[in-house]
Parts: C-alpha cells; sequence; structure tokens
C-alpha cells in the first residue's frame, strides 16, 4: 500500500476518534491501524475478500518498520541473491499449461522474454494469463499444477539476462 | 450509451484469442469481437466449443476496469447480462449453473470464458467470452459431452442474431460502464443466485484433488461458492460442478 495511503487512514483515524481501523485489499492485503498503537502491515493473503474493498493498485507492498516480514521459503533463501523472484499477484490455483494434458507454457531451463505466457492463475472465476515483464532464464519452478497459491507467493525465479 | 467498437470477422480461432491480443496492444475499452466461426472455440481449460460456421454467436468483449472490485463482479454479471438479453427478446428464461454455464431445461445453451492478462502484477484487462447456440440441429449438438440445445429449437420466434448481440452489449452495458460498475456487487449476487438452477440442490463438485456431493448454498459477491459440504460451510473459487440426478437444471 503507498505510503500517502496509509497516512490518510492514520489521519482518518484521528479525526473520527476512531480505535481501530483494518482496510482489506483485493488482493488480499491486509492493513490494521490502532489507534496509540503501532501501525501493522498484515502480508498473509486473505482467501478471498468477504467485505467491500478498497480500491487499491496492484502497487508492490509497501513494509512498515513494524511489520512483521513474511519468510520466504526455504528454497528461495537459499537461492542465488542475483536471482529475480516472479510472485503471484492475487490468491488463487496456479496451472502450469493451458490445458490439462497440454505441454506448459514453460520449464526450468527456458528462456522467456516479455510478453511471454509464464502460467495461468484461476481465481473468482477468471483465467488470469501471468506474462513475464523480464527477460531472462527460468532457474526454478517453485510451485506445482493446480496448486493453490497465495497472493505475493513466489512461483518462478528466473536469471536475467 | 457509449457504442463500441466493433470489429467482425468471418472465421478465428477464438474471439477471445483475438480479443486478448487487442488487449495487449492498448485496444479501446469495450471493444467487441465477433465472428462467424471458431475453429478452436474453447470453454475453460481448453475444453473445445462447438463454433460452427454461422449457427452460433461467438463474440469477446475486452474491458479495462480501474475498480479492482470489478475484476470480481466480471466473474458473475456478464451471464445475468446475456440472461437478460434472451428474455428481453424472446421472452425465454435461461438459468445459470455455476461457475459460468448458461442452461435452458437442464441443457446447456451457452457459456462465459472471461480471460485476463497480467503482466507480472499488473492487470492490463479482460476479456469476457460469450458462446450460445442459436441455430444448430439437434443431430449438431449430440455429440457433445454435455446435454446441449439450441436457443432456436424451443424458442417460438426467430432469434436474430445481430439484434442479440445488441442487447447483450446494451445489458452488459447496464452493470458496467466507463471503467466502473453500475450496480452494486451485492445486487448483482442477488440476481445470478435467483437466475441459478441449481440453488439449495445438491451438485457434485471436482476438484484436481477431489470429487464430492454437496449442497449448493449460493455465490457471494466475490465470486465464491458457497457449499454445505456434510453439515460444514465452506467456500470455493474453482471447480467443476454437476448436477446429481435428481437436482436437473429447471
Amino acid at each position: 500500500m503507498h505510503v500517502q495511503k496509509i497516512r490518510e487512514l492514520v489521519k482518518l483515524v484521528h479525526e473520527f476518534d476512531i480505535g481501530e481501523i483494518q482496510v482489506k485489499s483485493w488482493w488480499g492485503k491486509k492493513v490494521t491501524i490502532k489507534k496509540n498503537g503501532s501501525l501493522r502491515v498484515d502480508k498473509r493473503p486473505v482467501s478471498a475478500p468477504n467485505t467491500a474493498p478498497v480500491v487499491l493498485e496492484p502497487e508492490q507492498p509497501s513494509v512498515a518498520p513494524e511489520s512483521k516480514p513474511v519468510p520466504p521459503p526455504e528454497k528461495v533463501r537459499e537461492e542465488d541473491e542475483k536471482l529475480i523472484k516472479i510472485n503471484s499477484p492475487m490468491v488463487g490455483t496456479y496451472y502450469s499449461s493451458p490445458a490439462p494434458d497440454a505441454d506448459p507454457y514453460i520449464n526450468e531451463g527456458d528462456k522467456i522474454s516479455p510478453g511471454k505466457v509464464l502460467c495461468i492463475i484461476e481465481a473468482m472465476k477468471l483465467m488470469n494469463e501471468i506474462e513475464a515483464e523480464i527477460s531472462g532464464r527460468i532457474e526454478k519452478i517453485l510451485v506445482e499444477n493446480s496448486q493453490p497459491v497465495e497472493y505475493n507467493q513466489p512461483l518462478f525465479l528466473v536469471k536475467p539476462d | 450509451m457509449k457504442e463500441p467498437q466493433i470489429i467482425q470477422y468471418q472465421r478465428v480461432t477464438s474471439t477471445n484469442d483475438v480479443a486478448k491480443m487487442l488487449l495487449r496492444n492498448q485496444c479501446s475499452e469495450e471493444t467487441l469481437i465477433t465472428a462467424e466461426e471458431q475453429t478452436h472455440g474453447r470453454g475453460r481449460h481448453q475444453r473445445r466449443w462447438f463454433s460452427a460456421k454461422g449457427l452460433g454467436l461467438y463474440m469477446s468483449l475486452i474491458y479495462k476496469p480501474v475498480q479492482m472490485e470489478a475484476y470480481s463482479a466480471f466473474a458473475l454479471f456478464p451471464a445475468c447480462a446475456v440472461s437478460r438479453a434472451v428474455k428481453n427478446l424472446s421472452g425465454i428464461q435461461l438459468k445459470l449453473k455455476w461457475p459460468n454455464d448458461i442452461m435452458y431445461d437442464g441443457n446447456k445453451v451457452g457459456g462465459i470464458l472471461i480471460e485476463s492478462v497480467f503482466k507480472q502484477t499488473h492487470p492490463l484487462g479482460l476479456v469476457v467470452g460469450m458462446g450460445l447456440n442459436l441455430y444448430h440441429q439437434n443431430e449438431d449438438l449430440t455429440r457433445l459431452p454435455q446435454k446441449s440445445v439450441s436457443l432456436s429449437s424451443f424458442s417460438k420466434q426467430k432469434i436474430d442474431k445481430n439484434a442479440l448481440m445488441t442487447e447483450i452489449v446494451h445489458q452488459m452495458q447496464s452493470y458496467y460502464s466507463r471503467g466502473r460498475l453500475c450496480i452494486d456487487p451485492d445486487r448483482i449476487c442477488r440476481e445470478w443466485n435467483q437466475l441459478c438452477c441449481h440453488l439449495f440442490k445438491s451438485v457434485t463438485i471436482s476438484t484436481h484433488t477431489e470429487t464430492y456431493t454437496a449442497i449448493f448454498k449460493g455465490i457471494r459477491r466475490d465470486g465464491g461458492a458457497i457449499l454445505d459440504k456434510q453439515g460444514q460451510e465452506i467456500i470455493i473459487y474453482s471447480g467443476e460442478c454437476s448436477l446429481s440426478e435428481m437436482s436437473a437444471c429447471f
């Protein structure tokens, strides 16, 4: 969430003497602001929003000083720091191929370039094609076909060109 | 109301393929793509959609919602818009089957496939593909895996394809226009549930990992299906739904 948005929420809490305000974005990110307390950015995804979500751009999550970072999976931590992670932009189901009996969009070792379709994430009955924005080589695929994935969960490790 | 840009083809692989290509090339919102024939018409998971020349309605609409909430609403209202359009033109009341089938008297008349394109984390927009059986003869449809029927087989009046497309576009604009939803998502949700042919009926749900029976209790505004699975309420967002023999879709 943008810092500006958080400032607006803090102002709202003070102006209207609100004890606590919690905002969930469509993407599953949650921000809680308590009066006389600390700001907490909870990056755990919710399965799906069940309340009116606040309209937010799908920006990179900000990390507030008090926020507790989600530890990356063990495999990711061990990887070369030069590798770039491609994360899931939403909660959903990961599909490696367009159809159950079709070849996967990508395999480990494949070269990718901007516009290359990497996978499908099905969410809320929408089939979302995820395209690469970078050029490089797929070093590791971190998820299995048909696996549920969470918001911001690493899907691929890419060695950039 | 805003008139959409219309691109008509005689023959394409799939109108959704064309729509996604246009979406990647920054076309204007609410562009309509139609075709007389699809060589690779498809539903979810690339299931073949029988798209013979001149027999069906094959169209896709391109949207670029500003509100992220609209993305979840798109999972619901296009099917309602098709149902409304057919009702307005022919008086026939079509029903809906989760996730996106359009039904008449237990038979499939059409379907909706919604796809979006993300540049990693940034959504470019989405395409709403619609396929309806219009003028098929019964023998055309007997080869299909699911019991299917065409509108002309039960409509007392001839269905004009162009008039139906126009009415569908107008109905879509009553839900969403100029980048924004025009109807409250809760209202859309209520309408979908009213049109659902298996509300509070027993259904079989198949996911990639399991198959089970449950009572379908409706959908939520985020598109999730509410199920009663052996007394426990669960919400699912993907999977296949089929009706048990006792729950024919009327």
